[in-house]
């Protein structure tokens, strides 16, 4: 799968203690394409972080239990990367700054139009894309200066970025072919290949394989 | 097929039976909606498919009415329980925030001509029924 393609299908993680707010949320992103799951407390929410790959948090900050501030720490220290976007009644410069300090994107005051909440999801999805892309160029370089451990790290950061895409698996056999672990690097270009048939690096790459052999 | 109408940006203050269900119905339509009491159980009135925002607090304060963003809206419907603070509200969503269409419930017939010299449009549920009424006796 392609990001772009990735984009349109995006995860939202949805957490507001108002019923009416998950109600709209999943009413305005359910009809754009996106999936939603929107919980009410941000127990709930960890506990879904933990166990499955969003693309995005939406975060109320008056929660009951936990705060959406707390919750915005736990996730730093624990090093998760979802993109999260506040969304507060409580819309002070102070409060858009400490949820800003503690890692969230971007920030919505609620009430909001559909058109804000989309267009606010999309922004961050972009950003997100850009991310990948940067990341798959600076992957590259780091390879062509030899510098495979490095490398080695960014790409696995993209395989969590998004696992469904072809490219950090191409350049991850990339990297173990340069350690001569061609069995391995093999089945990446498998992988690759299978996520997107039409992957072309990727098919190239396993022609050389097959000339060689 | 459903009709496209334009979605509005409604504001709904006071959360009874009248409010509730028109707030209900503006959302069921598409509408953004937000609505505003002063009680927060007035909201178990809103419907479970209810997606708008509720506001908690007095609308006769300006906070609460620039917490709902009323510079933005294109309609304002001030129905809560007492003439006095339908009007004050009404008059401030007009006359400070410019909210294009406000309109109000009016329970005393003799306060009509005060909202209509300020431009808000009242509705008397009184003459309402009153105007039933008469067309029953004239057999209509």
């Amino acid at each position: 799968m392609i990001y772009q393609e990735v984009l349109l299908v995006a995860k939202v993680l949805c957490v507001d203690d108002e019923k009416n707010v998950r109600n709209l949320m999943r009413k305005v992103l359910e009809d754009e394409g996106y999936e939603v799951v929107a919980v009410s407390s941000g127990e709930e929410a960890q506990e879904l972080l933990n166990r499955e790959r969003f693309n995005i948090l939406t975060l109320d900050l008056k929660l009951p239990g936990i705060s959406g501030i707390d919750l915005l720490k736990k996730l730093q220290e624990e090093g998760m990367e979802v993109p999260a976007i506040v969304i507060s009644a409580i819309a002070t410069p102070e409060a858009i700054v400490e949820a800003m300090k503690n890692g969230a994107v971007d920030f919505l005051s609620k009430p909001f139009s559909p058109e804000e909440l989309l267009e606010k999801i999309k922004g961050v999805l972009e950003m997100e894309k850009m991310t990948f892309s940067k990341m798959e160029r600076i992957a590259k370089s780091l390879m062509e200066k030899g510098k495979y451990d490095e490398s080695e790290k960014i790409v696995r950061k993209m395989f969590s970025l998004v696992p469904s895409s072809p490219i950090p698996h191409y350049l991850y056999s990339l990297i173990l072919s340069s350690r001569g672990n061609k069995d391995l690097a093999l089945k990446h270009l498998k992988a690759a290949l299978t996520l997107d048939g039409n992957y072309h690096p990727a098919r190239e790459e396993l022609k050389k394989y097959e000339e060689e052999n | 097929m459903k009709k496209k109408t334009k979605i509005l940006y409604v504001i709904v203050v006071g959360c009874g039976k009248m409010g509730s269900i028109i707030a209900n119905y503006a959302s069921s339509e598409g509408h953004n909606v937000v609505v505003i009491d002063k009680d927060e159980k007035a909201f178990d009135m809103l419907s479970p498919e209810f997606s708008g925002f509720t506001i908690l607090g007095d609308a006769t304060e300006v906070e609460n009415l620039k917490a709902a963003k009323v510079d933005r809206a294109d309609v304002l419907f001030s129905l809560t329980t007492d003439d006095n603070t339908n009007f004050m509200i009404s008059m401030v969503a007009k006359h400070v925030f410019g909210v294009k269409r406000v309109v109000s419930r009016v329970y005393d017939p003799d306060n009509l001509p005060v909202f209509q010299e300020f431009g808000i449009d009242a509705i008397c549920p009184i003459l309402l029924m009153v105007e039933s009424l008469k067309g029953l006796l004239l057999g209509e």
